[in-house]
């Protein structure tokens, strides 16, 4: 912070010619970056209105991706679909295995979906894990409860 | 489109909050509603808890077939499935044109995004009601005469009213698009009703699975 402090001025000046003009060359600044940024604090300009909002989510650039979200899709289609075949009674296969087949698949569509259109993939690993860790308690939950259900059925 | 953290004390751009070590540059906003999604995951998580027990504790299910309670119907329900995912696209889109700052584009998805959350309600009431032809209720599944009826009924349900909050909340969103409140950059109020949407969506691949395919 104190550092910051004393770079201020020179920061300011360096702002205001260098770092207006491109993007490029404010990155060229990079040491100078932090206290750049604390010396426009006051600075009112539509300029920065834009450049904070498009650009930096931290570590990871963060602009949407269409096409991605179209290859979810289909993945999303897809799943469905195979989902919706191995569930029918006809086809002959043993239950065990398509129950599997259709719980693994019903959670990876929920991963696809939370992964990027829930844009989890983009945001921190701490918020990741806030959101992960506690569902897996109701998931742990279930296999404990629903096998202790079935065994009690069968003893 | 810059690599910089810039503070903008604006009052007409977005509110840039500074990076948390933690949590990098995701708004309070947002944080909030995953929380809030994760306590709603848990609702969600006991009904499916108690469906999975009262039906891995079943020798049959439906558990009494003197009942003659009716086979819940696999292919209307998986275009209803389908209907989710495409609102789900629309609505993906409909953030990436208001990141663009593109508001007709944004309000013209968030629209269609509404639209596929009244077809689907649509659905369920065909499902439960009957529209074009006879309902569940008119079959004979009848909340309260078994376990499979009765957790079939609330876990639909619990999810309709989902959908249905969903569709008042992106229609506020819709009308605040309109009004140009998310100009400038300010869009991520859509992306939060995004996790919404994005979530009741989740939740529904995981109840087609489990309750209708299973």
């Amino acid at each position: 912070m104190a550092q910051e402090k004393k770079g201020k001025d020179k920061a300011q000046k360096k702002s205001d010619d260098a770092e207006e003009k491109t993007t490029s060359a404010a990155e060229e600044h990079e040491g100078d970056h932090a206290s750049a940024k604390e010396a426009h604090d006051d600075h009112d300009d539509h300029a920065h209105a834009a450049k904070a909002h498009g650009g930096d989510h931290g570590d990871h650039e963060h602009k949407p991706n269409r096409k991605e979200y179209w290859v979810i899709f289909v993945a999303l289609l897809v799943l469905t679909v195979l989902e919706v075949g191995i569930a029918q009674p006809s086809l002959g296969i043993s239950k065990t295995l398509m129950r599997l087949g259709l719980v693994s698949m019903a959670l990876a569509k929920a991963a696809l979906v939370a992964m990027f259109y829930m844009h989890l993939k983009h945001e921190t690993r701490v918020l990741r894990l806030t959101v992960f860790i506690p569902l897996a308690t109701p998931a742990l939950y279930a296999v404990v409860l629903i096998s202790e259900a079935a065994w009690r059925l069968i003893r | 489109m810059s690599a910089t953290a810039d503070h903008a004390d604006h009052h007409d751009g977005p509110i840039v909050w500074p990076k948390d070590p933690q949590y990098g540059l995701a708004t309070p906003g947002k944080i909030a509603m995953w929380l809030f999604l994760c306590s709603d995951a848990f609702s969600f998580a006991g009904l499916l808890l108690a469906y999975g027990i009262l039906r891995g504790g079943s020798k049959a299910w439906p558990p009494d077939a003197s009942l003659h309670e009716p086979v819940l119907g696999i292919n209307f329900t998986a275009g209803l499935t389908f209907l989710l995912i495409c609102s789900s696209v629309t609505m993906v889109l409909a953030h990436a044109a208001a990141v663009e700052g593109n508001r007709k584009k944004t309000a013209q998805f968030l629209a269609l995004t509404i639209l596929g959350g009244i077809l689907f309600l649509c659905g369920q009431y065909q499902e439960y009601w009957g529209i074009w032809s006879h309902g569940l209720l008119h079959e004979g599944l009848h909340f309260g005469a078994s376990h499979y009826a009765n957790t079939f009924y609330v876990t639909t349900s619990f999810h309709g009213m989902h959908v249905f909050s969903g569709v008042l909340y992106l229609t506020v969103i819709l009308v605040r698009t309109l009004m140009g409140k998310y100009d400038n950059g300010k869009h991520d109020h859509i992306e939060i009703v995004g996790l919404f949407w994005h979530f009741v969506d989740l939740v529904w691949i995981l109840v087609f699975t489990f309750i209708y395919l299973l």
